[in-house]
Formats: structure tokens, C-alpha cells, sequence
């Protein structure tokens, strides 16, 4: 038994999916050993096709080699103690680190039992991404696009080894790792309205500086302000469609052609850091209390164990540091628009219209089983969406359920959507986040030319920057799956709502 | 300390019954004078002679109370005795009936609150508004008419129409001249109205979008009580804190603002190519 998996045919494994909605799969228990809960995933026809043709893939070659499908790691989790309702998919599923990549997990807090995971939070700790509104329009920035492109580059530092450009001491990083946003707010690199339209305000208060290792304080200290390499980027977007008239108003996005910013960034090398040390903390906590899980990669301890506390503690501190690089990267990104167009940011309205986190762990209160219960909600690889009228979401946004910012990959569009009362009864108010990984990073590398992929870029109009141009391909839209998918299918399945759909004109890249 | 049940006390005060104090859910008898009461002032399903056994405490309640809440087609009853059954579903029963009247209650008062606006001359509501004596209520509006000009009533008719507002109680024989009260709800209507979109922020706000005409019944509420007009009241509710919520935040990022005043000093090094900067394929 290899990962907790037997070894079946094809039509053997699929003999535990049951298809419960034109959009929705169960998982049996059975599908592997120990399962407390059932799974499901959400999909349309084409996405089934990437999935059934993904365990296909694995049951051919006998269950080894590379990641396990991502239906296994979804039964997996649901293996997990103390897991909840549900082990969820979401529609942009596709195989990670033990958990899969759009996996969302609860699990009880009060249960003795029930754990907390690194690999259900991600190594990029609180990835995320944010979208910046300004009053211009396609036409003020036609003649100025490559120019402002380049001024981008110019201002947010991006690719590996970058240094932050906002001067950061050690105290300052303590600070920043404690407070999040609040310390940007406090040197004024933030406004008061972003802290406002962030999840948790842009801070997280359970973290503790002291629990994050010296190694991650050493590499996050000069990546403070950094946008990074691999699939994070700054966009500068404009609206293509408005399928939520309302919602798109309360976000300040009133016509066709408006001109945003969307930077997808996370904790850079701090993060991984926080994540790898909790990993080696978490095996020997697995042996002492003896855990047992079908995937090594599982790695876990109890919520309650001192293991358990001092991740968490952790995450958050990593969390900040998150908020605090995408605000530092917001905070260049106004001043470049600034010179460009001679106003000053306040003028050109740019004002962050939300800021979402789609690796994290958080503790929620949801009702299962008719009843509150508070539960630490895994999100990996997927958006939090909570509906209208939900007390955590900012009061701007509770006529309309919070805004989920959905990023495309490179040169395709991205989409906002807002968040649903169904979403919060079927996934833990969870959805999507971007497009999910079709092939991976070494295949894309060996079929696709990174010339071609820069050619393609600018027959469509869209002028890049890009730091290591050799690795253009593993982000290239033929690595991923159809964000448009992924969002119809999450419109479909009730999970939240299509608001906006944006087009890029200008991609900055590491 | 919060009381056992609180809910059933709430929905009680809401209903306005006199003898909350008093209530509790292990005696029948007070069991049986709250039904009686909400029968007899809100519900009221069954004529005045019929209500007899509802409000008689005794052997022949439990029965009363079973015929009842099939009448009043309650999904919830019991058997046997009201006191033999189980506290859950007594208080199942009772949240029930308490809900259905409460719904019965709010009906009544937004159709007395509609009347208020449409009647000549609600003096009657005036008085029992006001603190003061109806002589010296009479008084206070008598030397208030000596300051109204001739024409005010017009002027005020007119804006309340052109902002949308109903408007004020008309003259009637009774009072051949504008009614002074009436003339005042009016005029606070026209001052919130122009408070909340005439304002210079108001006009920013709308400016920037912040401001979305939102039909009421549009509102997402996330919930019902399964009584339409109930929902609209919580809509409305909502919508007011909401709009509560909003103020306190701008309050918040003003003081915020004010603060970075003495902490706030932003600054950025070698903004023109620092360090391990990517370098443009362009």
C-alpha cells in the first residue's frame, strides 16, 4: 500500500465517484483507507475530462511515481482526525504538497484530535492576490502603456533574489511580522481605507514574531516588498465585462474599459521558511502522538499540541508579512502611476478593492449540523467567499457577499467574483482562486519555446517585463487550465457569483 | 444573568406583554394568560366568546391549547398534557406562536403608522407621542402657528414632493391651518434626505460609486421569518446599521489619517534600479 492507496483499475477507482450535481462528484469513503468523511469536488464536463484523465494516468502506471492524483489527495485529507463536513475540491483542483491545490479541509477546534497541517496551508503562506481600482480607461493608457510597464518594473522589485527597495530594519521586520498591515499603515505606506478592504484587516492577531525561526527572519528581511518569481505577477488589467452591475458599482468599477492593477504575491522566502520548519517540528509530534496518516506529506499536528500552536502562531506572523509586501508593492505601484500621469494617487482613485488570501489556515465560526462551531478552516489554493451580510467581511461589501479576486495566468483574463449563502452552507464559504495547473512546470518547460510564448503575448496586445524570460514558459497559459472554466463552473455550482471579468494589458513577471 | 429561555422573553417584550415579569415557562398558568394575551391583542383568530377556554386555566387547557394551534396551523402540538410534554417542545410550540404573533403585531403597527400619514389632523398621535400634557402639548403648537408664515405649508409641500417624500397632512376643518407636527416630520424627512445625498460627502460618495440606489426588497437578506413584511422590517433594520457602520468607519480612517501625521514617513531607496532588479526583455 503505497500512500495509503491500494492499487486499483481505473474503472475500480471510479466506482467511489458518484456524480451528485451536474457540477458536483462525491467521494466514498473507501476510495481510501481510514476516511472519516466523505469527499467532493466541483466540475464541468471539461474539467472532469483533466481529472478522470489525471487518476486514469496514475492507476495506468500502478500507483508510482510524481504527486498522487488530486481525487486521492482530496480522500486523503478527508483521512485526516478531526476533519468535518466535507474534504472539497474546488474546480481549479489539481495535485500539491499532500493536500492538493484548491483543497479546502475544516476541522473541529474543540476536538482533541483534530489537526492543523502545513501542506493544508501551502509553503507560499497567505498567496495572495490584490486589486487596485483607478479612474482611467484603456484610452488614457494607450499611448503610455509600454512606458508604464516599464515604470512598473522599474518600481516593484520582481525575479529571484530581489531586494526589497522600502529600507527595512530587523525591528522593523518584527514589527511588520506582528502588526501586517497595521505597521504599514503606521509608516504610511498604507491607507486606512486598504487595512478596511483586506481579509482580517490585513492582520492577523494570534501571531507570534518569536515563533517564526531566525533562517525565515534571514530571508524574508531583504524580500520585504517584493513581488517574486514563479506564477506571481503584477497586472495592469482593464474591465472587459461587468456581469454584476451592483456588485461591480460597490467596488468602484462603473464602466467597460476601466483601468486596475492586480498583484499576486505572497511571503516570499519567509513563508517557505515558516512552513519547512513547522514540517520537521510536526513528524516527530506525529510519532509522540501517534497520527497516522496515508501520505507522509501530511505531515500534521494536534490544533491543541504546542506543535500545533506555535505553526499557528507562526502562519500568522507569515500572514503579515504577506499583507505587508503586497501594501509595500501597492504603495510603489500608486507611485508609479503618480509620475506617470503627473496626479497624485488620491486623485487617480486608486483604492484597493479587496485583498484575498488563498493559502491559509483560520479559525471560523460555521454552522454544521444546525449548530455555530468554531473550526480551523484549511483554505489551499482557494479563496474564502463569504456571502451578504456576513459580520467578517468589510461594510462596504455586505450588500453584495465579499469580493474574490480569481487570477488568470499570464495574458488571460482574471475574473472578481463576489461570495454566496450557498458557498458558505457546501464549501465553508470557499471557492476558487485562479486557474490551476494543467501540466507541470518541468513539461511545459521541455513542449514550449519561451520566444513563442513572448510572441504570443504581443500579437495580443499585452506588453511584458518578465526577470528570467527562460522560465516565461512555465507560466504560460497552456500550463493551466481555463480560468474561464473554473469560473463558470463555480458560478454554476452556486459556490459565488461572476461579477467582473478583467483583461490584462500589461504583465510584470520574475 | 440571562434568564432560561431568553428567547421567549424577548419575543415577549417585543409583543408588549404586561406580565413578563412574571412569565415562566414551568407554569401553566402563566403559560396559559400569555397564549390568552396574545390571542386576545394580536392574533386574535377566534371571536371573544370563543377564546373562554384558551385563557382558563385548568384541566380543559391542554385541549383548548391542542384545537388551537391546529387552528392557528402551528406545524408544532403535543399530546396529552401541556406540562407532561418535554421543555423543548413546549418551548418549540410557544417560539411558534410567539413568532406568528409578532408578525400580527408589526402588521398592526405599520398599518397604524400608515394611517398616521395619510389621517387629517393626528392630534391623538401627537399627544400620546409627547411628554407633556395635551393642554400644554395644545398650547406649544398654538404658539408655534404664530411663527409660521402663510405660505410655509406650500413651500414645504413643495420640496417634500420634489425630494420624493409624502406629504404632510393636508388642512382639515378641524385645523383650517397647517399642522405644525405634521409639518416637522415632514421637514426632518427633508433634512435626513438632504444630509444623505445632498451633502458635499454625499456627493463625493456618489461621485465615486459608494452610493448604489438599492431597492429594499432586492437586499440580500441571507435569512426569513417567513413573513414577508417582517422581512422587509429586517431589511430596513439591516440597512440602517449598515449605513451605522459605514459612519463609524470613516470616523475610524479619519482618526487613522490623523495619526499618520506623526508616525507616517514613507520612503524608498534607489527607486531606479536596485539591486537583483529584473531587466526588461524590451
Amino acid at each position: 500500500m503505497a500512500n495509503g492507496s491500494v492499487v486499483r483499475t481505473f474503472e475500480e477507482e471510479m466506482g467511489f465517484l458518484h456524480r451528485e450535481t451536474p457540477t458536483r462528484f462525491r467521494i466514498d469513503k473507501g476510495c481510501v483507507p481510514n476516511m472519516k468523511v466523505e469527499g467532493a469536488f466541483y466540475v464541468n464536463t471539461k474539467l472532469e475530462e483533466l481529472m478522470f484523465a489525471e487518476l486514469k494516468q496514475h492507476t495506468t502506471a500502478g500507483g508510482v511515481g510524481g504527486f498522487l492524483p488530486a481525487v486521492k489527495q482530496i480522500a486523503n485529507v478527508a483521512a485526516l482526525p478531526g476533519i468535518v463536513g466535507r474534504s472539497i475540491g474546488l474546480p481549479d483542483v489539481h495535485s500539491g504538497y499532500g493536500f492538493a491545490i484548491g483543497n479546502v479541509a475544516a476541522f473541529a477546534v474543540a476536538d482533541t484530535e483534530a489537526i492543523v497541517s502545513p501542506g493544508g496551508v501551502g509553503f507560499d503562506i497567505n498567496c495572495g492576490v490584490r486589486l487596485i481600482r483607478t479612474n482611467l480607461t484603456e484610452e488614457d493608457v494607450r499611448g503610455k502603456r509600454e512606458e508604464l510597464t516599464q515604470s512598473l518594473f522599474d518600481h516593484i522589485p520582481v525575479g529571484v533574489g530581489s531586494k526589497g527597495v522600502i529600507p527595512t530594519s530587523a525591528a522593523d521586520l518584527e514589527a511588520a511580522l506582528e502588526m501586517g498591515m497595521d505597521w504599514s499603515l503606521r509608516e504610511g505606506y498604507a491607507w486606512a481605507e486598504d487595512n478596511e478592504h483586506c481579509e482580517e484587516n490585513g492582520r492577523m492577531r494570534q501571531a507570534d514574531p518569536t515563533k517564526v525561526g531566525m533562517r525565515a527572519k534571514k530571508r524574508g528581511l531583504p524580500q520585504l516588498g517584493t513581488l517574486g518569481a514563479g506564477n506571481h505577477y503584477a497586472e495592469i488589467q482593464v474591465v472587459e465585462e461587468i456581469h454584476d452591475p451592483r456588485a461591480a458599482a460597490r467596488m468602484g468599477i462603473d464602466q467597460i474599459g476601466q483601468v486596475c492593477v492586480m498583484i499576486h504575491s505572497g511571503s516570499r522566502g519567509l513563508g517557505h521558511q515558516v512552513a519547512t520548519d513547522a514540517l520537521v517540528e510536526m513528524e516527530r509530534a506525529m510519532a509522540r502522538d501517534g497520527i497516522l496518516t496515508n501520505d507522509r506529506q501530511l505531515a500534521c499536528a494536534r490544533i491543541q499540541s504546542p506543535e500545533g500552536q506555535n505553526y499557528l502562531a507562526a502562519m500568522a506572523a507569515a500572514a503579515n508579512f504577506a499583507w505587508v509586501n503586497r501594501s509595500s508593492m501597492t504603495f510603489l505601484t500608486r507611485q508609479a502611476f503618480a509620475k506617470m500621469f503627473e496626479a497624485t494617487p488620491d486623485d487617480l482613485d486608486m483604492h484597493v478593492i479587496y485583498d484575498v488570501s488563498h493559502n491559509i489556515a483560520k479559525v471560523e465560526e460555521h454552522m454544521y449540523q444546525g449548530r455555530p462551531k468554531t473550526l480551523l478552516v484549511h483554505r489551499k489554493g482557494s479563496t474564502r467567499a463569504f456571502p451578504p451580510n456576513h459580520p467578517l467581511i468589510p461594510v462596504d461589501y455586505q450588500f453584495t457577499g465579499q469580493p474574490v479576486l480569481i487570477g488568470g495566468t499570464m495574458g488571460t483574463c482574471s475574473y472578481v467574483l463576489t461570495g454566496t449563502d450557498k458557498g458558505l452552507e457546501e464549501t465553508f464559504g470557499s471557492t476558487c482562486h485562479g486557474a490551476g495547473r494543467a501540466q507541470s512546470r518541468n513539461k511545459s518547460r521541455k513542449t514550449l519555446e519561451y520566444t513563442e510564448v513572448l510572441a504570443a503575448l504581443e500579437e495580443k496586445g499585452i506588453s511584458i517585463r518578465v526577470a528570467s524570460p527562460k522560465l516565461v514558459m512555465e507560466e504560460a497559459p497552456e500550463s493551466y487550465k481555463d480560468v474561464t472554466q473554473v469560473v463558470d463552473t463555480c458560478h454554476e455550482a452556486g459556490i459565488s457569483r461572476k461579477a467582473i471579468k478583467l483583461r490584462p494589458i500589461a504583465v510584470v513577471k520574475g | 444573568m440571562k434568564p432560561k429561555n431568553a428567547c421567549l422573553f424577548r419575543l415577549l417584550d417585543a409583543l408588549e406583554y404586561p406580565a413578563l415579569s412574571t412569565f415562566s415557562l414551568d407554569d401553566p398558568n402563566q403559560v396559559c394568560k400569555a397564549v390568552g394575551y396574545i390571542e386576545d391583542r394580536k392574533i386574535r383568530l377566534y371571536d371573544i366568546e370563543d377564546r373562554k377556554p384558551l385563557r382558563t386555566p385548568g384541566q380543559e387547557w391542554s385541549p383548548a391549547l391542542q384545537k388551537y394551534l391546529i387552528d392557528v396551523q402551528c406545524p408544532h402540538t403535543f399530546e396529552g398534557e401541556w406540562n407532561a410534554v418535554s421543555e423543548t417542545a413546549r418551548v418549540r410550540v410557544l417560539h411558534w406562536l410567539f413568532v406568528k404573533a409578532l408578525a400580527f403585531h408589526f402588521s398592526d403597527m405599520s398599518a397604524d403608522a400608515m394611517k398616521m400619514d395619510v389621517a387629517a389632523g393626528n392630534a391623538a398621535s401627537i399627544a400620546a407621542n409627547s411628554s407633556g400634557t395635551p393642554m400644554e402639548e395644545e398650547a406649544e403648537c398654538a404658539a408655534r402657528e404664530e411663527h409660521i408664515p402663510v405660505d410655509f405649508d406650500e413651500r414645504v409641500r413643495a420640496l417634500s414632493s420634489r425630494l420624493g417624500l409624502p406629504n404632510p397632512s393636508p388642512p382639515s376643518p378641524n385645523h383650517p391651518t397647517p399642522d405644525p407636527s405634521s409639518l416637522l416630520k415632514t421637514l426632518q424627512g427633508i433634512l435626513s434626505i438632504i444630509q444623505l445625498r445632498l451633502s458635499p460627502n454625499a456627493e463625493v460618495a456618489a461621485k465615486e460609486g459608494a452610493v448604489a440606489r438599492l431597492d429594499i426588497d432586492d437586499f440580500p437578506l441571507s435569512y426569513t421569518t417567513h413573513d414577508p413584511l417582517v422581512d422587509r422590517a429586517a431589511r430596513a433594520l439591516t440597512m440602517l446599521y449598515v449605513a451605522d457602520l459605514r459612519g463609524l468607519q470613516t470616523d475610524i480612517n479619519d482618526i487613522l489619517v490623523s495619526a499618520q501625521e506623526f508616525t507616517a514617513n514613507p520612503y524608498v531607496a534607489c527607486l531606479e534600479g536596485g539591486e537583483g532588479r529584473g531587466v526588461g526583455v524590451k
